[in-house]
């Protein structure tokens, strides 16, 4: 376990945790470690965003199956938490910044203090500054016009403000685990630290030093933050790319509906884009991080973790769904293999083993965004019908032979294009 | 893979109640609607209940609704409005003859039962008919409504008639 996990975790023996009576007493044991550990802030931020975009995907399919909401209905009630979640995780880490930096004055206007602030730190600050400003936005707009679709200008912030605090979460809890490993290295001169992590105001890249021993993991990124990081940006993005592409959006006063033949485009390009960029990344990230040529188990837990998220959000709470639990688990066959497939012949000079990952990874973007996929490609069918929930999976199945082949392709092109970017971004700052 | 499972609800109104056959102009009678579902649980089930004598439901003025346990708020239809027909959903799109007020649950469970009681004031002296019907969606096959045989009405789906004779 990450050495920042270990000090928040550890028994004190200051301040045992039997000593811990009362919930006041245990938040401020939890301020008290965060304020010493800048990556508690991230990781909350992170959680959050998870908690919000789960319990968006899981509000969409309650608007489907259409159950009487009210403002408290547990979908609304896990995007709310989420929210104050991540509005915590951001206080933490730019208190925490703010405590520490001797740079910034107090007189500095706050447009000058957000620009001198770290990359990690700006993505959080502007994500949650969309989120907090989503919440009136979104009641602004219910007021004037009344329900609105998936798609919505409140929405578009919301959602928007979600992946970019999520980025800057998964860049923070980067460089500040380095950050911590870099100052547990000065404390012990006898130990030569090979890697860290660099953030200034205008970048943030994963920069190696003279690295004398590749088996070297002291200081070694969690696989843990890898996926707790990643998951909330794979979530936020895939909310916006169904935003884009999804029919839902058509109320009594705007049709932000997609036209149905761009949405399809956007669906089968964007969707194995993201599927493959994230998956691979986060095999590169565990990679890097762990100094290792070779590291099994991230790609897929990754990959099994959007699984279970998507499964309980958007199938578990269809009851005509359930019966396709079995289906929709078979997409862990292909993350697994590419997974081994990576971590037994991935090496940086054989980058057609990398290409042979992404198009796998990139062609079961239609399984794996499964149900919700349904609508979008049903509005291209000749025979088109209603995607009643009852018939969600048989419109599915049915369209699988007329549609599915002639996105593969064009899915594992651009599954390969996003291994390349990934590559470019992860690999070439080293 | 096995043929997926597809629903196949099958609405009744089970009881319709009115609380009296003849009224003086002026005066309200009151009709109370029940229905349930005896097949599978429907992704959409509709109470319809229209008013062919109406010219406009006014709201609160001649129709009032009294009490109803539905899990969705209920539709007011105008004339000139556009709305299903043919048991289509909004498929095939027909514009509404008269006014009618529909009742939804969504989804309807298998044996659940909803109700509506409406009070009504018919503005004119003469016949005042009220037909009432109930349509499942996703529309499988004729017990997907209710009705089975009888009239039809302007969106041409059978629906069962009721009538109370209005006098000065």
């Amino acid at each position: 376990m990450n050495n920042n996990f270990k000090t928040f975790f550890r028994k004190d023996s200051s301040r045992s945790t039997y000593n811990i009576t009362s919930t006041i007493q245990l938040m401020l044991h939890f301020n008290e470690k965060a304020k010493r550990n800048p990556i508690t802030g991230y990781i909350l931020v992170s959680l959050g965003v998870l908690l919000s975009a789960s319990s968006g995907s899981w509000d969409i399919t309650n608007h489907l199956l259409n159950k009487p909401e009210t403002f408290f209905s547990p979908p609304h009630a896990g995007i709310y938490i989420g929210v104050a979640i991540v509005l915590s995780g951001s206080v933490m880490v730019l208190s925490r910044y703010y405590r520490s930096s001797s740079i910034i004055s107090n007189n500095d206007h706050y447009i000058n203090k957000l620009i001198d602030l770290p990359l990690p730190m700006k993505l959080v600050t502007i994500g949650v500054v969309m989120l907090v400003s989503a919440g009136p936005f979104d009641f602004a707009w219910h007021s004037a016009f009344g329900l609105d679709g998936l798609l919505s200008p409140s929405h578009s912030v919301l959602t928007i403000g979600m992946a970019v605090s999520s980025i800057g979460a998964l860049l923070g809890m980067l460089s500040s685990n380095n950050d911590q490993n870099n100052n547990d290295d000065n404390n012990n001169k006898s130990r030569k630290f090979n890697t860290s992590i660099t953030t200034n105001s205008s970048s943030s890249s994963i920069v190696d030093s003279t690295n004398n021993d590749d088996n070297n993991t002291s200081h070694a990124v969690s696989p843990i933050l890898i996926i707790i990081g990643i998951i909330p940006i794979w979530i936020t993005v895939s909310g916006l790319i169904h935003m884009a592409s999804l029919p839902f959006s058509d109320t009594e006063y705007f049709n932000f509906n997609p036209d149905p033949t761009l949405a399809a485009i956007v669906a089968t390009l964007a969707f194995p884009f993201i599927v493959s960029f994230i998956l691979f990344s986060s095999f590169q990230l565990s990679v890097r991080s762990r100094r290792a040529k070779r590291m099994f188990g991230i790609l897929s837990i990754t990959g099994i973790v959007f699984i279970i998220i998507n499964l309980t959000t958007a199938i578990l709470t269809n009851e005509y769904l359930v019966p396709t639990i079995p289906f929709y688990i078979l997409n862990i066959i292909p993350i697994v293999a590419v997974d081994i497939l990576l971590s037994k012949l991935s090496t940086p000079k054989t980058k057609i083993v990398n290409y042979v990952a992404g198009a796998v990874i990139g062609s079961i973007f239609f399984t794996l965004y499964y149900p919700l996929i349904t609508h979008t490609y049903n509005e291209v069918l000749s025979n088109s019908q209603t995607v009643w929930p009852s018939l969600t999976s048989s419109i599915y199945f049915k369209m699988i032979d007329k549609i599915y082949p002639l996105m593969v392709i064009p899915a594992a092109v651009t599954g390969i294009m996003a291994t390349i970017i990934s590559s470019k971004l992860i690999q070439d700052k080293n | 893979m096995s043929k997926p499972f597809l629903s196949k609800a099958v609405p009744v109104i089970t009881n319709v109640t009115m609380s009296a056959l003849e009224v003086r102009l002026g005066k309200s009678f009151n009709i109370f609607v029940t229905s349930t579902n005896q097949g599978d649980t429907a992704d959409i089930q509709i109470v319809s209940i229209s008013f062919p004598n109406l010219t406009r439901i006014d709201n609160g003025n001649i129709i009032t609704i009294k009490n109803r346990n539905f899990t969705q708020e209920p539709e007011f239809i105008e004339i000139g409005d556009d709305t299903g027909s043919k048991y289509s959903g909004l498929s095939e799109i027909t514009t509404a003859k008269y006014p009618f007020i529909e009742f939804f649950s969504r989804p309807w469970k298998t044996d659940t039962i909803y109700q509506s009681e409406i009070e009504i004031k018919p503005p004119v002296v003469g016949k005042f008919m009220i037909f009432i019907k109930a349509v499942s969606l996703p529309y499988n096959n004729e017990f997907s409504h209710y009705p089975h045989t009888g009239i039809k009405d302007h969106q041409e789906e059978f629906v069962d008639t009721y009538y109370v004779n209005v006098k000065n």
